[in-house]
């Protein structure tokens, strides 16, 4: 059945000219948002999003969900040139990949290990796909006869493991899903039409934009970081010679075959990592560097710029995009800032996020033709495959040409560039001049959260969220006999309930912090 | 100062922001109409922001402790440049200024212009070609493409003439 539908969601796709050319542009876009230092594939995305919105139906719904997916796992790929030619991580999921691959740049490796990034990265992401094609169907078919207590539940728990887990502090995690739960709740009230806190704004009736949002967040507050240090005419520094001759620096088949035990098993930790809600990249690449190094026979060469060092961090840190998607797809619960975009954009072509989008009814009519959201979600799928092709093609043979042309970039030019085209895109989102003034807003916010360890991740997560928490939370208190309790107690309407099993597994995760925490203190103090 | 001072009275500050957060969204909660509903559209907000406060004084607490770990790099003002800062906001501000009272065209050039320079950027021709060539490709993308409502300014309508740009 499985099978039927990957092959069905080939066609799907293949069938939508836009969905192609999309998913190759998305490959490319995301490198090269990856690549650029502080700019990361959620900033690209934020600042394409009302585009997307806009010429959705133009498109087809297809074309823009496939290029959002794309440029996250483009995106996650691209970080590692900047890592491995500028020794910048091009975002938080590269760190561990600096390791080893910018000494192998100072040894006159840059191509080897520009290719070895670039296999492990599309081995990892290929994995991880699998694993969520069979995984997010599977758990689908049981999460659908959850109701309203256990939906509730789900949310809570979401909430309280992404916040504990996103940052270096738990409470800090936790107070950023609260700000990020309070703002979400501006606007109209979505049982009784009431309008609530808008603070006599009447733009803010609608509630909150998550375009501004986003852009304030991931793109003008990086503006703000960037403005601070710009002294330099240049992006990086680069010596032009260690890229001299990268196709002569080949990823040989010896090396790959004493790799692909590395990337199989980095590629379970990404997977198993990117299941998690909160938990991402970032963690991933560094777990899978730090065990395969423990591991490895030669550990003593680790960090010296060897391609088992390359090889452990990117595929583990691609391994997380596919399976990052099985919360969303199967709970309605995004794992990653990426994933909660993508909530928008399911719903701007009419689609709820949930196990319902495994259903062959009711049709839809997407992208110039009718389809079941099951054959829509395999054709999004199919989109994820080839831009994993797409991304590995136009690396392996570009990205040493994408580097360069990084370190040419005039930073001075960039980013008000980049502020300008953020702004414009913010009053795009819903043609407000107002959006434009809570993307600043929110620019500061963002630079204030990121010097003081909030999380923006856990934020973003939060105010996607945060209105089908409360929907859940009501509805499950209409049905409810019993107040509260309904969510601790096994049985509602006469059938079982896992409320209470999430809301254990949601306090387990925040204890199990908390102790790791406070052992981790403890352990430095003596 | 210290560093771990310097963490310390910065939690302090955090704190306390959060605590005000918290306060401002629970009066804000209590301006909404209560309805015969036992949890109505005023639980959760107050809920929250009820939450944020306590968060805030936890916060607090820690750093009445000294609990507050390590200084990591990124972390805190001590490096920032506040003068940097303030122009890149004050560029945000300019724009929706110009906005207001010239338009989005203008906007765009005043906006980059103003942001080239709190980058250091001092070429005047560079400035004012880019900022020409960038404004004539944004008006064309998101007024002549994506038909976004393109709103006279309150000082200058130039509107006869960007729509020559966004084919309107």
């Amino acid at each position: 059945m499985i099978f039927a539908d990957i092959i069905g969601g080939f066609e799907t796709l293949f069938a939508d000219p836009y969905a192609i050319w999309f998913v190759i542009l998305a490959a490319f876009v995301g490198i090269v948002f990856g690549a650029l230092p502080g700019l990361t594939a959620a900033a690209a995305i934020a600042m394409m999003l009302p585009v997307l919105i806009v010429y959705n139906d133009t498109i087809g719904g297809l074309a823009g969900l496939a290029f959002l997916y794309v440029i996250g796992k483009s995106g996650r790929y691209g970080g590692s040139i900047a890592a491995i030619l500028f020794n910048t991580p091009g975002t938080a999921a590269s760190a561990a990949t600096m390791q080893d691959g910018y000494p192998m740049t100072q040894s006159g490796r840059a191509g080897k290990a520009l290719k070895t990034a670039t296999i492990a990265s599309a081995f990892g992401d290929y994995f991880g796909e699998i694993i969520l094609i069979f995984g997010a169907v599977t758990i689908a078919a049981f999460t659908k006869q959850f109701g309203p207590p256990e939906n509730f539940a789900i949310y809570l728990m979401a909430f309280v493991v992404i916040g504990s887990v996103v940052s270096d502090s738990i409470i800090k995690g936790i107070i950023s899903t609260l700000f990020g739960a309070v703002i979400a709740l501006i606007g109209e009230d979505t049982i009784t039409g009431q309008f609530k806190m808008t603070m006599g704004i009447d733009e803010l009736e609608s509630g909150m934009a998550l375009v501004p949002l986003l852009i304030g967040i991931f793109v003008i507050s990086e503006v703000i970081i960037q403005a601070e240090k710009v002294v330099k005419m240049k992006m990086v520094d680069l010596d032009s010679s260690k890229l001299d001759d990268p196709t002569a620096h080949y990823f040989t088949w010896p090396e790959f075959k004493r790799c692909f035990p590395i990337m199989f098993r980095s590629s379970i930790y990404g997977s198993l990592i990117g299941m998690m809600p909160g938990l991402g990249s970032s963690v991933a690449c560094f777990v899978a560097y730090g065990e395969e190094k423990r591991k490895a026979k030669n550990k003593d060469k680790w960090g010296t710029g060897v391609v088992e060092g390359i090889a452990a961090p990117e595929s583990a840190n691609n391994a997380v995009s596919g399976p990052s998607m099985i919360p969303l797809l199967t709970l309605g619960i995004p794992g990653s800032t990426i994933a909660a975009v993508l909530i928008g954009m399911f719903l701007v072509n009419g689609l709820q996020v949930g196990p319902q989008i495994f259903a062959t009814e009711p049709p839809l009519f997407v992208s110039g033709q009718m389809m079941s959201p099951r054959e829509f979600i395999f054709g999004i799928f199919a989109a994820g495959l080839v831009g994993i092709a797409a991304y590995a093609i136009i690396g392996y043979f570009a990205a040493p040409l994408v580097g360069r042309a990084i370190a040419l970039l005039p930073t001075q030019y960039l980013y008000p560039l980049i502020f300008m085209i953020s702004l414009a895109a913010s009053y795009s989102s819903r043609a407000s001049i107002w959006d434009v003034g809570f993307a600043i807003l929110f620019g500061v916010i963002g630079y204030g959260m990121r010097r003081t360890n909030f999380s923006a991740a856990a934020f973003i997560i939060a105010f996607v969220l945060t209105s089908s928490m409360e929907e859940a939370f009501r509805q499950s208190m209409i049905i409810s006999q019993s107040g509260l309790m309904v969510f601790m107690k096994f049985e509602y309407m006469g059938k079982f309930s896992y409320a209470p099993i999430f809301l254990m597994i949601g306090a387990a995760v925040v204890i199990f912090r908390a102790i790791s925490t406070m052992r981790a203190r403890k352990a430095k103090t003596s | 100062m210290t560093q771990d001072s310097y963490k310390v009275k910065l939690e302090y500050g955090v704190s306390v922001i959060v605590a005000l957060i918290g306060l401002f969204f629970l009066y804000q909660a209590s301006t909404i109409e209560s309805s015969s509903e036992s949890v109505g559209p005023q639980s959760m907000p107050t809920g929250l922001a009820v939450t944020l406060i306590i968060g805030g004084l936890w916060l607090a607490f820690r750093a009445f402790r000294g609990k507050v770990g390590d200084i990591k790099e990124g972390y805190g003002f001590q490096e920032s440049d506040l003068v940097r800062i303030s122009y890149v906001i004050g560029c945000g501000a300019l724009f929706v200024v110009a906005f207001l009272l010239f338009g989005y065209f203008v906007a765009i050039i005043v906006g980059y212009i103003a942001t080239l320079i709190a980058f250091g950027v001092r070429d005047k021709v560079k400035m004012i070609v880019g900022a020409i060539i960038m404004a004539v490709v944004m008006q064309w993308i998101f007024m002549g493409i994506m038909h976004l409502n393109d709103p006279k300014g309150a000082l200058i309508d130039m509107r006869p003439y960007t729509n020559l740009i966004s084919g309107e």
